[in-house]
């Protein structure tokens, strides 16, 4: 939150000092300043200028000059919040609202606010006794990216040495997941990953990357007790239909299990029975989406221990679209010439070798490119996208792998080619 | 300068912090690697012998006993062996700044960056809990702790630790880690993923544990990753850094000189071809075709295509002392997509890595992955001994292994409590291979007395060949005056054995022979005889009703068949004797 301090001293005004400060996330019906990011003072600057005080109105104004200093575009809508306002006579007269929190706020732009994009606008505080006042103002925006946690539960206390965590999240296509530096799974716009936990506290810090590194974070706090009486694995745990996964069971109760129920696709019904812990767990998803398997096993004292596993299942079509935006992304802005633009569709060793390469073919890659076939999908794994190309070149029909890789944000982006 | 070291480190540290990095080859895979390796080590032929008291072990000697630790994560696990050996190998990248050590060029000894090379990381040269040095502290701790539940836990601290060290084993089978090819900030590996998507097929099998089958290169730690000058050499971090390439030492940097290309320049193959067991021979191919398929439909697609559609693989020779001559990667590197127009404008080529590659480049890195993570493990436990007592009741210590021990020996027992303690230990002593040395007159504890008599653990500490801390251990069955019964019987259905008194070396009941004890000497070397170690119960079969037994004294033999002996026999004897018992088929007559 990047405050800007003001005291007015009759018609001057001096600029006293720049505070940051975080706020934590918050959700209202209300335009709730919580739920909003704070915009920081490396991104966005705050002139206040041309302060006026009208003696006849008591109505002291000033041209508010807010630029986007950093590289990356701001979304909109940006609000400025007017808040500290001391001596408490003094009012913003010209507040577009009054935020959840009690705080007046203008709104600024209702626009994404592109890199060096500066807008103006004019706040007039009612003066009655013509005080010396001074007020900080806060500028707000709407991520374009967000993330929450749904599940586990802020204080939780877990009987396991991992969790399944899961949420929602907003932004645009392509937008990352990671828990705790882990890739998570997504379906449209949820998430869901599961994570190691010590024994113990743990924190469990869900990042949202949006493609051209916006981020947002959300965080929950649970207790690992120990382990699992009894612990499922997935494996893979995510993937395309038709999704082969098998599941390996431990059994940490110091019984042996005698029998175990599996509900699969977590329909609520009982797919495969077992008695033995060893048996061949296996079962083929067809259809997209995310499934939690549930094992109700059963020990020799005869207690019930229940173990659970994510499985996210996508649809091919759907990812050939993901990763067909992210081909023709860095083709369009070949073609265009902007190679910076391209690059950012190359995860960062895929950077180092085809910057220059890009640049010595700079000249030549509208032809280049247009002879590439569209991409032909060989297989897409849980962390691969793998596809070919096909280019004629000199009467030769030459096959090229494409790679696309989840990157450590969660990003999917070209690999090798 | 140094305060822009430090601001450089924290900066880098605060790029990698919040960054997972998914190093090496994937957890999983190093779980299979390793669960690979132990299943080829000397350890699991142990259990499947019942022998783990050969390395000190009191278990049952088949592995399923569950030792109590505790994990990186402070979580409480008890586990066999073997799934603390696979739990080590998939923690070491846990936390993941453990990754940022697990690189090694052999060439130059550097690690990443500011970061701790993987060989020192291994042998416990920079501050880390689970290195080779750190399992050997926890074993010989596993040994000689007082306390049951303390041995526990550092035997189990000792085959995490083991899993651990075999994990920056078998990142010196991943080009990247010994070709220093990590680019910050960091992002995911192709090939280490694409590994981990077929962790359960790997081609494992086809190298044989480089220690012992060649413990003249492997006599020390450091020989598992570097073991020649570098460049050259049957080092796992040799081989992989002289001979495979990696996504950014792909033929396109000057950092590397090997591999080199063979002049034959790109080979274009056709994609409908590369899967045709009767066109291409490349087993990298028939594998990677086999276990992830094209779909049908590109493959019926491209077959319209005139001409069939072809990649271009670059070839290399595959080179070490102990690579056969004339191997050949055919699979080393393909062309880029832009490569065609690269070489049009003169312009280096840019080269990529696909599927081929990968799968080619595995069915040299993988076996060798698993064969030296076993020979690791079987170099830890390459320590053997044998103890007995002579003629005058010293306890006389043999080195059965083939290096040198110089330490001490120590020999401890259990009580009824299972509290460990020590009886006798001797510092300072050298025993050659296959030499004796002497722990001096032995009395049997008995306050308090050995929870079962005549068995004790012989722990030694010390140097041991190469290395300056070697543990080795051995439960070992001291059986002085162990028969007091005669032995005029014919028939093991006879009742005229005994308990001896004061061990429980030898007994009968109910028709059975029950034998608890291990030969005081080793055996003559007669394949059919049983010797008592592995007879521990010993029914004879319905055609099994004749049996006779042998007497060596020193190893020479004295006598044969139970009536020949008496109790005036036995009690001439010398302490320090071996049995052997022979059955015989009633039928056939054989032995």
């Amino acid at each position: 939150m990047f405050h800007i301090s003001m005291v007015l001293r009759k018609q001057s005004v001096f600029l006293l000092a720049l505070v940051w400060l975080f706020s934590p996330g918050l959700a209202s019906a209300q335009l709730a300043l919580a739920s909003l990011e704070s915009i920081g003072s490396s991104s966005l600057g705050i002139q206040y200028a041309n302060a006026v005080t009208n003696r006849a109105t008591n109505q002291t104004t000033y041209t508010a000059t807010l630029k986007n200093t950093s590289s990356l575009s701001l979304s909109g809508p940006v609000y400025l919040a007017i808040s500290g306002i001391t001596p408490n006579t003094v009012t913003l007269a010209n507040a577009t609202g009054v935020s959840a929190e009690g705080t007046p706020y203008l709104l600024i732009n209702t626009a994404t606010l592109a890199p060096n994009q500066a807008v103006t606008t004019s706040l007039a505080f009612a003066n009655p006794t013509r005080a010396r006042f001074s007020f900080t103002g806060t500028a707000y925006h709407t991520p374009s990216v967000s993330v929450s946690v749904a599940s586990p539960l802020p204080g939780q206390t877990i009987n396991a040495d991992s969790v399944i965590i899961n949420g929602t999240f907003q932004g645009p296509a392509n937008t990352g997941i990671t828990v705790n530096g882990q890739v998570a799974a997504t379906q449209a716009n949820n998430f869901y990953a599961t994570v190691p936990l010590t024994l113990g506290n743990n924190t469990l810090a869900v990042t949202a990357t949006t493609p051209d590194g916006q981020t947002a974070t959300d965080t929950v706090n649970v207790t690992s007790s120990g382990l699992a009486p009894v612990k499922v694995d997935a494996s893979p745990s995510g993937g395309v239909a038709p999704l082969a996964v098998t599941f390996t069971l431990t059994n940490n109760t110091g019984h042996p299990l005698q029998s175990i129920a599996v509900d699969y696709d977590g329909d609520g019904t009982s797919d495969f029975t077992a008695s033995n812990p060893n048996a061949a767990f296996a079962f083929t998803y067809n259809a997209p989406g995310p499934f939690q398997a549930v094992f109700d096993s059963v020990d020799d004292q005869g207690v019930h221990h229940i173990a659970k596993a994510q499985v996210v299942v996508k649809d091919a079509a759907q990812m050939d679209g993901l990763f067909n935006s992210v081909w023709s992304g860095m083709q369009s802005a070949l073609v265009g010439n902007d190679q910076n633009k391209a690059l950012q569709f190359l995860n960062q060793q895929a950077k180092d070798k085809y910057g220059p390469v890009f640049q010595t073919l700079a000249q030549d890659m509208p032809a280049i490119l247009g002879s590439f076939s569209p991409l032909q999908r060989v297989n897409i794994s849980e962390y691969i996208g793998e596809y070919t190309i096909i280019r004629n070149i000199d009467g030769v029909n030459r096959l090229f792998f494409i790679y696309f890789l989840h990157d450590q944000d969660g990003v999917w982006r070209i690999d090798s080619m | 300068m140094k305060i822009k070291i430090i601001i450089v480190s924290a900066g880098l540290w605060l790029v990698l912090i919040g960054t997972s990095v998914c190093f090496g080859y994937g957890k999983d895979t190093h779980e299979e690697i390793s669960r690979q390796a132990f299943n080829n080590s000397i350890v699991a032929q142990l259990i499947a012998q019942g022998k783990l008291q050969d390395i000190g072990l009191t278990d049952t000697g088949t592995g399923t006993t569950f030792y109590e630790g505790k994990t990186h994560d402070g979580q409480v696990h008890s586990k066999t062996i073997i799934d603390w050996v696979a739990q080590g190998g998939y923690d070491e990248d846990e936390p993941f700044t453990r990754s940022l050590n697990h690189f090694y060029d052999p060439i130059t000894g550097n690690g990443l960056l500011i970061f701790c090379p993987s060989l020192n990381w291994g042998l416990g040269l920079c501050t880390q809990i689970y290195s080779y040095k750190d399992a050997v502290q926890y074993y010989f701790d596993g040994l000689t702790n007082s306390s049951i539940s303390g041995r526990s836990k550092s035997l189990a601290n000792a085959f995490y630790s083991l899993g651990h060290v075999i994990h920056l084993i078998q990142d010196l089978a991943q080009p990247q880690h010994t070709r220093l090819d990590m680019h910050p900030p960091w992002n995911s590996s192709l090939y280490e993923d694409w590994s981990d998507n077929f962790r359960k097929k790997l081609p494992f099998a086809g190298y044989t544990p480089v220690y012992p089958s060649n413990s003249s290169v492997f006599y020390s730690v450091t020989k598992f990753w570097k073991a020649g000058n570098g460049i050259y050499g049957d080092g796992l971090a040799e081989f992989s850094n002289h001979n495979f390439v990696s996504a950014g030492t792909n033929f396109t940097s000057n950092k590397y000189v090997y591999p080199l290309l063979l002049p034959t320049g790109s080979q274009d193959i056709s994609i409908l071809d590369i899967c045709n067991p009767l066109k291409n021979s490349n087993p990298g191919d028939a594998w990677i075709c086999g276990n992830d398929p094209i779909p049908n439909n590109l493959l019926n697609a491209w077959s319209q295509l005139n001409p069939a559609p072809v990649l271009g693989f670059f070839s290399t020779t595959v080179e070490g002392p102990s690579v056969p001559a004339n191997t050949i990667n055919q699979r080393a590197s393909t062309l880029s997509i832009f490569d065609p127009d690269l070489v049009k404008l003169n312009q280096k080529q840019a080269f990529t890595l696909n599927r081929f590659n990968f799968a080619s480049a595995q069915q040299f890195l993988i076996p060798r992955a698993v064969a030296y993570s076993a020979g690791l493990i079987n170099y830890f436990f390459r320590g053997s001994m044998d103890a007995s007592l002579d003629a005058n009741g010293n306890l006389i210590i043999k080195n059965t292994s083939s290096e040198d021990m110089v330490g001490t020996f120590t020999l401890y027992y259990d009580d009824a409590n299972d509290v460990r303690k020590d009886v006798v230990s001797k510092t300072g002593l050298t025993i050659g291979t296959n030499k004796t040395g002497s722990l001096g007159s032995f009395s049997p504890p008995t306050s308090p007395a050995p929870k079962e008599p005549g068995k004790y653990i012989l722990v030694f500490n010390g140097k041991m060949g190469q290395e300056q801390n070697a543990v080795s251990g051995r439960i070992i069955h001291i059986c002085s005056n162990v028969i007091s019964d005669d032995f005029n019987g014919s028939s093991l259905n006879s009742s005229i054995w005994t308990s001896p008194v004061g061990s429980s070396c030898v007994s009968v009941g109910g028709g059975v022979l029950n034998v608890s004890g291990y030969p005081c000497y080793p055996t003559d070397g007669d394949p059919q005889h049983k010797s008592l170690m592995s007879i521990q119960t010993f029914t004879p079969s319905n055609s099994e009703v004749k049996a006779s037994a042998r007497i060596y004294i020193n190893g020479n033999y004295q006598g044969f068949g139970f009536s020949s002996f008496s109790s005036s026999f036995f009690s001439s004897l010398s302490p320090y004797f071996s049995i052997y018992f022979d059955t015989y088929d009633n039928i056939s007559g054989n032995k």
